[in-house]
């Protein structure tokens, strides 16, 4: 009986030893297999674009330095390292970091820039005279895995001797002693405690620490912590001890930046205090180490008097210990928390990430985005950002008593097609809903100039100046039901001038040239524009009839603000590796879809539109000397306030509009126009100012009837014509164009 | 003698033409001023012109991704200066990329303002 009782006992510590093993193999695999990749695991870093500075730069003084802050730079009175500046008056001295960008590996120097009314004037390098000055740009986000880890590697060394032998003497004295768990460290960390009256070590040693982070769950059981200690031993066995702290240091949490996680010191360093990890003062590096004992609850944003006691406690530790000498710790005990002075702005674009990402999804896995450490340069301007931001803000608190109106914009350059700002919401720093990309909506009168742009490639039938009937209408649908669209204003005008039609934003004249052109040819041209978005072939499509979002909108009026040549709108420049070795670059592309003769024609209707159309209210918002092109658009019962337009650099789309689709008082100009016009007057630079294609000729025009007339005559302009297709009928003004008499005027002045 | 006989009948008939005019009417206008006349020229910045020869260098050694990227620098200093697409449309066309060589010079044409630059561009351009 006994003896059948031990045979089954042995059999069973047998299958038990077999299972063990098994375990013990599983886990000894997935050690082997993963450390390295999780070693190196990093998420890719998004920053915004390069300030470059050069003579005749524009920038403001206060701009510069303000750019400054933004990259992590601290004022100081006289510049001693890298990452510093120092502004007397309009001259600015900057001592620059060594930063890779895609091209080039640009070495940290001194330099001084001097401005002048608003510009550059003069730039210096090691007192040198240079033209051209790129400073490093900002990191406005990552890409992170989901639970939002994100760190900056940093090889053992380059970590300060003082840092690593500090964190050891805290968290694990014999870890170069021990084989992955040690019984004495547990003891020594109890009888710490005891002495302290506090919890001051914990008995994990750092190979138990990064086995618990990297491959299990935080709960607290036997068989979790039995995992642990074999692993330990396994790792120990895999890999060399300083390959393990080197991790260690990479890993660690060290608290919580909204979403984003912040583990590893170097990436610590950076978040509280702005500087980098090879530079940070005893007392500094004491405060990240006494926070791996509690990153939240010793957070010195948080908890600053509770930070500091436990640094002074580190401190007076690495002083027992030998690390520091006793001056060293006192004099760092002196030392405030020296935390980085204001918020960071990372982070506060989410509308303008998440665009980031979403062009980053198309070409690039989640995991290969998130461990391998890609840098994308992109286009983002921190500058107008804020702009856009502080001014879509501000508009919709003076409009809107509900607090409900929400808003998106998109900001493009006209020559590059490249999105330079972004909002999604009325919370403009918040994540969430991104209505620039998603909110989808009729476009209103937007589509117009897809309208008339496909007429007036119809040379021979129409040109700006072309009658079109703004009569009722009536249009049998298939489903039996009658479109009747009506014109803003319920009133009609029997006929008018095309370019009358689309500078008023007249529906019936357009809804008419639709049924003209067929919804096929309308939809063609949308597309040939850049319109990506479903389109309904149906007679309604001229009045914006569908559903758009502000960045599809945007595609196609820079297809039209470039000149008729589309161009792919795009954030990224360039994507480098974690090395700074180039992977791709996004080059500048353009696809003539419009003829340049056909284009310049609508330009010139929708600059009518901001002088005397739809637009002109905005006038008082704008510089006399800035010449812009636009329209504005609404959808039934100012559901969807629309206005698209553009100077000579920038592009700007903005929609303003409910949530919940309910009806508002707001017009494109009274609503989405008030922002579109506050933020081009602060920052386009440039007029719209495109040479006048060969085939266009300018001939007088009586712009009353859209007969030929001299210059002189009444209402007498100047009107862009394809050539050959001027009107042929002429008033009775007897003043017509005379090149002797233009000569004679030009010499004499007569 | 002939030619000051002839200059004084053209200055008479203008004159009378001049006449026949009746005043156009203030405030009337439907339609916005000239969109092209109204730019001023600013200066070239020295970056702008030293990172188009760069490019050009770049271009000569056979890099031409590099040159392409070092023109884009340029466009971003400088984007409504025609010089620029001249040497796109060039690197482009050295990289045996014609249609991006020929969209280049077309988006060229729109700034070009000397009839030297506009010559070239509409050869680049093919038209």
């Amino acid at each position: 009986m006994l003896r059948k009782l031990s045979i089954v006992l042995l059999k069973l510590f047998l299958a038990g030893l077999a299972l063990g093993l098994l375990w013990v193999a599983y886990l000894d695999a997935t050690i082997s297999n993963t450390f390295d990749q999780k070693r190196y695991a990093l998420p890719a870093t998004v920053y915004g674009r390069s300030l470059e500075l050069f003579e005749g730069a524009p920038i403001e003084p206060a701009a510069l330095v303000r750019e400054l802050d933004w990259v992590g730079y601290r004022s100081v009175a006289s510049l001693y390292r890298p990452g510093q500046y120092s502004r007397n008056g309009n001259r600015i001295e900057v001592y620059t970091r060594d930063f890779k960008f895609p091209d080039q590996f640009a070495k940290g120097a001194r330099v001084a820039i001097t401005l002048s009314q608003g510009r550059v004037t003069t730039l210096t390098r090691e007192g040198r005279a240079i033209d051209l000055l790129r400073l490093e740009p900002m990191v406005i986000g990552g890409v992170y895995p989901k639970h939002g880890e994100d760190r900056l590697l940093v090889q053992l060394a380059d970590v300060p001797a003082s840092l690593t032998q500090g964190l050891l003497a805290i968290e694990d004295q014999r870890f170069m002693e021990h084989y992955g768990f040690s019984v004495t460290g547990i003891a020594r960390a109890f009888i710490s405690n005891v002495r302290s009256g506090r919890v001051v070590a914990g008995g994990s040693t750092i190979t138990q620490q990064l086995v618990k982070n990297y491959y299990l769950t935080p709960e607290r059981t036997i068989t979790r912590k039995i995992r642990e200690l074999i692993m330990s031993v396994l790792l120990e066995w895999h890999a060399e001890k300083e390959e393990i702290l080197e991790s260690y240091l990479n890993e660690i949490y060290l608290g919580q930046d909204g979403p984003r996680a912040i583990h590893g010191f170097a990436l610590g360093a950076l978040h509280y205090f702005d500087t980098p990890l090879t530079q940070l003062g005893l007392h500094q590096q004491a405060l990240l180490v006494g926070m791996v004992k509690g990153p939240s609850l010793y957070n010195p944003n948080r908890n600053p008097e509770r930070a500091k006691e436990r640094r002074n406690l580190v401190l007076d530790v690495w002083t027992q210990e030998g690390i520091i000498s006793p001056e060293q710790g006192a004099v760092a005990k002196l030392m405030p928390l020296d935390l980085q002075g204001q918020d960071s702005l990372k982070q506060r674009f989410p509308a303008y990430l998440d665009l980031v990402r979403r062009q980053l999804r198309l070409e690039y896995k989640d995991e290969d985005l998130t461990t391998l450490g890609l840098r994308i340069f992109t286009a983002f301007d921190p500058s107008m950002q804020l702009t856009l931001q502080k001014i879509t803000e501000n508009t919709l608190a003076s409009i809107d008593d509900t607090k409900l109106l929400q808003s998106a914009s998109v900001v493009t350059r006209v020559d590059s097609g490249e999105v330079i700002a972004l909002t999604g919401g009325r919370q403009v720093s918040q994540a969430g809903f991104n209505r620039a990309l998603d909110a989808r909506r009729p476009a209103g009168s937007l589509f117009k100039p897809a309208v008339y742009l496909a007429a007036l490639e119809d040379e021979a039938k129409y040109n700006l100046f072309t009658e079109i009937p703004d009569l009722p209408l009536a249009v049998e649908l298939p489903n039996g039901d009658v479109w009747s669209p009506e014109n803003y204003d319920k009133t009609h005008r029997g006929s008018v001038l095309l370019y009358a039609a689309l500078i008023d934003s007249l529906n019936l004249p357009a809804a008419r040239l639709g049924l003209d052109l067929g919804p096929a040819r309308v939809k063609q041209m949308l597309q040939r524009l850049g319109m990506t978005a479903p389109i309904p072939e149906v007679a309604s499509l001229p009045l914006g009839v569908g559903e758009y979002a502000a960045i599809d909108l945007a595609a196609v009026y820079q297809t039209i603000a470039a000149g008729g040549f589309r161009t792919p709108l795009r954030t990224i420049r360039d994507i480098v590796d974690a090395n700074g070795d180039p992977l791709r670059r996004y080059p500048l592309a353009y696809e003539r879809t419009v003829d340049r003769a056909t284009m310049h024609l609508l330009h010139y209707a929708l600059l009518g539109v901001m002088e005397e159309g739809t637009g002109a209210s905005l006038a008082p918002l704008l510089p006399v000397d800035l010449m812009t092109a636009a329209k504005s658009g609404t959808s039934d019962d100012g559901r969807d306030s629309w206005f698209a337009g553009f100077s000579g650099d920038l592009l700007t789309v903005t929609w303003v509009g409910f949530d919940d689709n309910r009806a508002s008082s707001l017009t494109g100009t009274r609503g989405a126009g008030q922002i579109w016009a506050r933020f081009m007057a602060q920052e386009a630079r440039r007029s719209v100012a495109y040479r006048i294609p060969e085939k266009v000729e300018y001939k007088w025009i009586d712009v009353t009837n859209g007969r030929k007339t001299g210059r002189g005559c009444p209402n007498a302009q100047r009107i862009p014509f394809i050539e050959g297709n001027a009107p042929r009928t002429s008033t009775d003004c007897r003043k017509t164009d005379n090149p002797v008499r233009d000569w004679l005027q030009k010499v004499f002045g007569v | 003698m002939v030619f000051v006989q002839r200059a004084g009948i053209l200055v008479l008939f203008t004159l009378l033409a001049a006449c026949e005019t009746p005043a156009p009417k203030q405030g009337d206008t439907r339609t916005p001023s000239l969109p092209q006349a109204v730019e001023v020229q600013r200066p070239l910045s020295p970056a702008y012109l030293r990172l188009l020869d760069e490019g050009q260098q770049q271009l000569n050694a056979g890099q031409i991704a590099d040159a392409i990227a070092t023109f884009e620098r340029a466009q971003r200093i400088h984007a409504d200066n025609a010089r620029v697409y001249v040497a796109l449309s060039q690197a482009y066309s050295k990289a045996g990329d014609r249609r991006a060589s020929v969209a280049m010079a077309e988006r060229g044409l729109l700034y070009c303002k000397d009839l030297d630059r506009c010559r070239v561009l509409r050869k680049l351009a093919g038209s």
